[in-house]
């Protein structure tokens, strides 16, 4: 038996399969596409024979076709190529022929979803728009339907990348903001738990996409959230917050400011085109720098509208705590905690000038100078009716408050607790020392957990 | 009956009932204002005067049917009442929502038909809520969707399907614009520039009207494509003050790419894809795979994107775009008249 020529038809009975292969059909003279698709389909419809088993399967057919090219006795090696080819064609064809036929099946499946899914597009837009970024990569990965409906750029209004952060990289960021458009208000960004050994796939230029086309993503940006983005240095940030002029809350967990420089001082740079800041919450890995009295001036300036400030692991003195207070006039929220130096005495000075301070919240947790005393101090001025709108004090401390007498075992800080329940009831007082091991320091409130409300 | 014969009989039965008619023929009756709450059903009574008796019933769109319905009045029934507390409510509209997907689906395309939008928000949160936290896998199984993706698709969520190659070029023919415009400006060379106009403009229109075809077919041309526009932008040049002008070729592109999108045979595309193309024209450098997508405009969708474009160009503060963009006519260059005498005036007059 001669092994069939690649390029002309095998010439076996009508039963068997006889295909040409389309895509051999630019050096095959004299075919054109009727002919191969009508055999094709009459080959197609061969499927009524039964497929195994009996002698006029379709297995069996395809056995008896292949074995012609198995050689029989004497083959020269021309024969041995030509059949290796024909082989291997015969493969790719039915290789082709199945994803052809997966093709269809995907087809025919997107058709009968399209008319069976009840929603609008515009509804199953609206779902989707309700979704946390994560569980929208979740959908659109169920079939082309949700994939078209989870591109429309409302999806994409609040992105938080912050659950997948090991895999997120600059190209995701960039798509991501893209889709959102003129939609975009918010942006989460890194890892809120950074594990130790990983490292993020980001890097400094991360979000240069929203300085693109002067600034045109940045511009619609409402809300910007940074956790530890080691990478992003002053530098890298400052053409991204100079393009996000409309920003109100914009959190950095892990600033990364340069040694021996000013932060407060790089932060009133960085943010001096933020003017509609009402949230600013910044927190630094080491609190060197010296802050001075004219960056804090700058700083204040910055922002006339902000409501809340947190500062953590800044290495802010009593007066310039004083003085962060005094300058926002609708400051309602601070939080110093982590502060090393702070002793809570500017907490008196507020008291004189304040007294109609909108403050409401003030948290100085974990700040190891803090005296107790300066603490006992201000609660009975608010006893005397100071900060009348206080609602939150936080104080806890993992090594307890700072006491006057040095190694005094006393049964705990001697808060006013009963008089502030009765004159301010809405005033929460937090102040919780766990135990800690070790530390001869004054002053610390062994195993008493103390929280007043 | 007259007032004095109501005023006897109990309060019950002076109730009036608006009749409904669903797309499958049957009629049902329902209390008046439990029917009102409904801004559809409002606005048919008040306009149109149906709805008072069985023959002129109100015919309701096609994706409420009568289980829908009742839900629905089920749902009016009780907000309409204006004595109850707001926790009441969202105890009952959390009791409410306790049904299978289906018919959650169902009863949110319904409640979007008759645009009570309360109901609408209730169950798309639902949904939403249903959809979080759950793997592809799961959310075919709850929706009985089709896996119709590709393996590949699949891992790509976030492919950039409107990735068009043409989109990257035009990025790169506008910045080079720009900054020719800005060196020509230095010149303040304007008469070439108005000549110069039209002809880049054109460029940018035949050149997407070659691309549409081309792309469509094989990625050799896109090479190809590549050569003749490098050409083209070599010879033909920049012309706009800073970003307004970015508007005025966004603008007639655009229009005039809708029309010829038109001619293009393609898949279905959302406007939402074109419309994005005009945010990502803006980008110089995105680091987007290749791959192209086909879109198809019909009429409606036009209609939307001139608005969107339109509103674009208010963005960009640039007016006489905007009365361009009523002409709508492909090679109507007089917004390079316009254009260059505004300019001659100064800068001031550029502005809105």
């Amino acid at each position: 038996m001669d092994a069939p020529n690649p390029k002309r038809p095998c010439h076996a009975p009508p039963v068997t399969s006889s295909l040409e292969n389309p895509c051999s059909l630019p050096s095959a003279q004299g075919f054109n596409q009727s002919n191969i698709d009508m055999t094709i389909s009459s080959f197609l419809s061969l499927s009524d024979l039964p497929l195994f088993a009996s002698p006029l399967s379709i297995g069996c057919s395809f056995d008896r076709v292949l074995d012609k090219v198995i050689p029989s006795a004497a083959g020269t090696s021309h024969d041995e190529f030509e059949q290796d080819r024909f082989l291997d064609r015969t493969l790719q064809l039915a290789s082709v022929l199945y994803k052809s036929t997966e093709r269809c099946i995907r087809k025919r499946a997107t058709l009968k979803n399209s008319i069976s899914w009840p929603l609008l597009p515009e509804l199953t837009i609206k779902v989707f728009s309700m979704l946390d970024t994560k569980s929208l990569m979740q959908a659109s990965a169920c079939c082309t339907m949700f994939n078209k409906c989870a591109m429309d750029r409302v999806c994409y209004s609040h992105i938080d990348l912050t659950p997948a952060a090991e895999h997120v990289d600059n190209g995701v960021v960039c798509r991501m903001i893209h889709r959102a458009g003129k939609e975009l208000r918010s942006l989460k960004l890194g890892s809120i738990y950074p594990s130790a050994g990983s490292t993020s796939l980001l890097t400094r230029s991360c979000l240069t996409p929203l300085t693109f086309s002067q600034g045109f993503a940045g511009g619609y940006l409402r809300s910007l959230h940074l956790y530890h983005l080691r990478m992003m240095d002053g530098e890298s940030l400052s053409p991204v917050l100079s393009a996000c002029l409309n920003l109100t809350d914009l959190k950095i967990v892990g600033f990364v400011s340069g040694r021996g420089l000013n932060p407060l001082e790089q932060l009133g740079l960085l943010t001096r085109n933020c003017r509609l800041i009402e949230n600013l919450f910044i927190e630094i890995y080491n609190s060197a720098g010296r802050i001075t009295d004219s960056s804090l001036l700058e700083f204040g300036d910055n922002f006339p509208n902000l409501i809340s400030l947190s500062l953590l692991c800044f290495r802010l003195n009593d007066a310039i705590a004083q003085k962060l207070i005094k300058g926002f006039r609708h400051l309602k929220h601070i939080n110093l905690s982590r502060s090393p130096v702070i002793s809570g005495c500017f907490l008196r000075g507020l008291g004189l000038c304040c007294k109609d301070s909108p403050l409401e919240t003030l948290i100085l947790c974990n700040c190891n100078s803090l005296k107790e005393r300066e603490v006992l101090l201000f609660l009975n001025s608010l006893l005397d009716g100071d900060f009348k709108s206080i609602r939150l004090i936080d104080v806890s401390n993992n090594q307890g408050l700072v006491s006057d007498d040095e190694g005094s075992s006393s049964s705990g800080p001697r808060f006013p607790i009963e008089e502030l329940k009765k004159q301010r009831p809405d005033v929460t007082f937090v102040a919780i020392f766990e135990s800690q091991s070790s530390s001869s320091r004054g002053g610390i409130f062994r195993g008493q957990l103390f929280l007043y409300f | 009956m007259s007032e004095g014969e109501m005023a006897i009989i109990k309060p019950e039965m002076m109730k009036s009932y608006i009749w409904l008619e669903t797309a499958d023929g049957s009629i049902q009756q329902v209390e008046q204002e439990v029917a009102m709450f409904c801004p559809m059903i409002c606005q048919e009574v008040i306009q149109k005067g149906v709805g008072s008796s069985k023959n002129y019933a109100i015919s309701l769109p096609q994706r409420v049917n009568p289980a829908m319905l009742s839900l629905i009045f089920d749902y009016c029934r009780f907000h309409q009442v204006p004595g109850r507390s707001n926790k009441e409510r969202k105890i009952y509209d959390e009791k409410f929502i306790r049904m299978d997907t289906k018919r959650l689906c169902e009863l949110t395309s319904a409640a979007d038909s008759l645009q009570l939008k309360p109901l609408v928000d209730l169950t798309s949160r639902a949904l939403a809520r249903i959809i979080e936290g759950k793997t592809p896998e799961e959310i075919r199984e709850i929706f009985h969707l089709p896996d119709d993706l590709t393996e590949e698709e699949k891992l790509e969520p976030l492919k950039n399907t409107m990735d068009d190659p043409r989109i990257r070029l035009l990025n790169r023919l506008y910045a080079k614009k720009r900054k020719e415009l800005k060196e020509r400006e230095k010149l303040k060379n304007v008469e070439v520039e108005e000549h110069v106009d039209e002809r880049s403009v054109d460029d940018l229109l035949s050149f997407i009207n070659g691309r549409d075809h081309k792309v469509v077919k094989t990625s050799k041309s896109k090479k190809k494509n590549k050569k003749r526009k490098e050409q083209k932008n070599g010879t033909s040049m920049g012309t706009c003050e800073a970003s307004e002008k970015d508007s005025k070729h966004n603008h007639p592109s655009k229009s005039r790419s809708a029309e010829v999108v038109d001619n293009t045979s393609s898949s279905l595309g959302d406007v939402s894809n074109l419309l994005s193309m005009e945010d990502d024209i803006f980008t110089p450098k995105t680091e987007f795979e290749d791959g192209y997508i086909d879109d198809e405009i019909d009429p409606a969708l036009k209609e939307m994107l001139d608005r969107e474009v339109e509103d674009f160009a208010r963005r960009l503060n640039s007016s006489w775009v905007l009365s361009i963009g009523q002409e709508r006519q492909p090679v109507h260059f007089s917004i390079n008249g316009n254009g260059a005498t505004r300019r001659l005036t100064g800068p001031a007059a550029g502005h809105k």
